[in-house]
């Protein structure tokens, strides 16, 4: 028995070698957000950083339809990131993965190195330096929080997607070729419920707690 | 720094506790509404054909969110709200050890 879920990858699908390698990746950030947040996170966010991970984990329990009797859920890398900024995101995502695979058998044990990098690591980091980007060129985050996000969440979720689908034709599953136009034409469109689901829990944060987004800002640099 | 710009020194149970009640409320609305359709990876596995390379778990624990000898929606409610609890209780935890003593710090208190 296994489940799949969004880029969730069962054992199997990865070679062995690209496993390793992944894990060895994934050690090496995760290893590094460690530093990046010990004694920098600010204890108020503490909270926050239980909630995100709380609240991601639901969020990935709800598969929302897309077309052709597909579905997608959110990723939350980006949304994470935005708030807590993106080594402490890192640290929630990993967490949210780690526990699926451990707890509820969705993702892998082996490849869960590689889930990790795909779901938490690739969407969250660069996700967030996109975000920053988009916001700079739009005037700053105040003004340009949403539109950013937007953007930021969709890339995040095409990414993910296009690491995994690099793992899988390097790992001989799959040409390449073959599963890239597949992986990315149906990414394309669950990267559009992120964009979504980000903009609007930002803009419900915005309205009800404006002032979790200076969070970010009380973390030493 | 302004003085509003203090966040969650106000009293910030009520609030951590109504933002755990909306992750169970998207729990429930999940085991009632998900959509059962293949996901983007399963789907891409089934149409170009590695699907067959999926193996099971070693072990099964609260498997594909359903809680063991329960069924129905009520089952993925146990196992969401277990997984909520479970990570609210984690990141807490690792968030405490990490984070830096209030006034120790170079930041603003």
């Amino acid at each position: 028995m296994f489940s799949l879920s969004f880029l969730h990858a069962p054992d199997g699908f990865v070679s062995v070698p690209i496993m390793v390698g992944m894990w060895a990746v994934t050690v090496v950030v995760v290893a590094y957000a460690v530093r990046r947040t010990n004694q920098r996170l600010d204890d108020r966010a503490v909270p926050l950083l239980g909630v995100m991970a709380a609240f991601i984990f639901a969020a990935q329990m709800f598969n929302f339809p897309v077309v052709g009797g597909t579905s997608g859920h959110l990723l939350g890398g980006v949304l994470a990131a935005v708030l807590l900024g993106p080594w402490a995101a890192t640290l929630v995502m990993t967490a949210v993965v780690a526990v699926q695979a451990l707890l509820f058998q969705d993702g892998g044990l082996v490849v869960m190195g590689a889930n990790i990098f795909n779901m938490g690591i690739v969407g969250t980091l660069g996700g967030y330096a996109l975000y920053r980007a988009i916001a700079a060129l739009l005037g700053g985050e105040a003004r340009g929080r949403l539109p950013a996000a937007a953007v930021a969440a969709w890339a995040s979720v095409v990414g993910g997607a296009l690491t995994m689908t690099v793992q899988l034709g390097a790992s001989g599953t799959v040409p390449f070729e073959l599963a890239l136009p597949a992986m990315l034409g149906v990414h394309v469109l669950i990267g559009i419920g992120e964009a979504l689901i980000t903009v609007a829990a930002l803009a419900f944060i915005g309205v009800t707690r404006a002032d979790l987004f200076r969070l970010r800002d009380l973390q030493a640099a | 720094m302004q003085s509003d710009s203090n966040p969650t020194t106000t009293p910030r149970r009520g609030w951590v506790l109504a933002a755990l009640l909306i992750a169970v409320i998207v729990v429930v609305a999940a085991s009632l509404f998900a959509s059962g359709d293949p996901d983007g990876l399963e789907r891409v596995a089934e149409d170009t054909g590695f699907l067959d390379a999926a193996e099971g778990s070693p072990f099964s624990i609260i498997a594909d969110y359903v809680f063991p000898g329960m069924d129905g929606p009520m089952a993925t409610i146990v196992a969401g709200v277990i997984g909520v609890a479970v990570l609210f209780a984690l990141l807490w935890l690792v968030g405490r050890l990490l984070a830096r003593r209030r006034g120790s710090g170079p930041a603003p208190r």
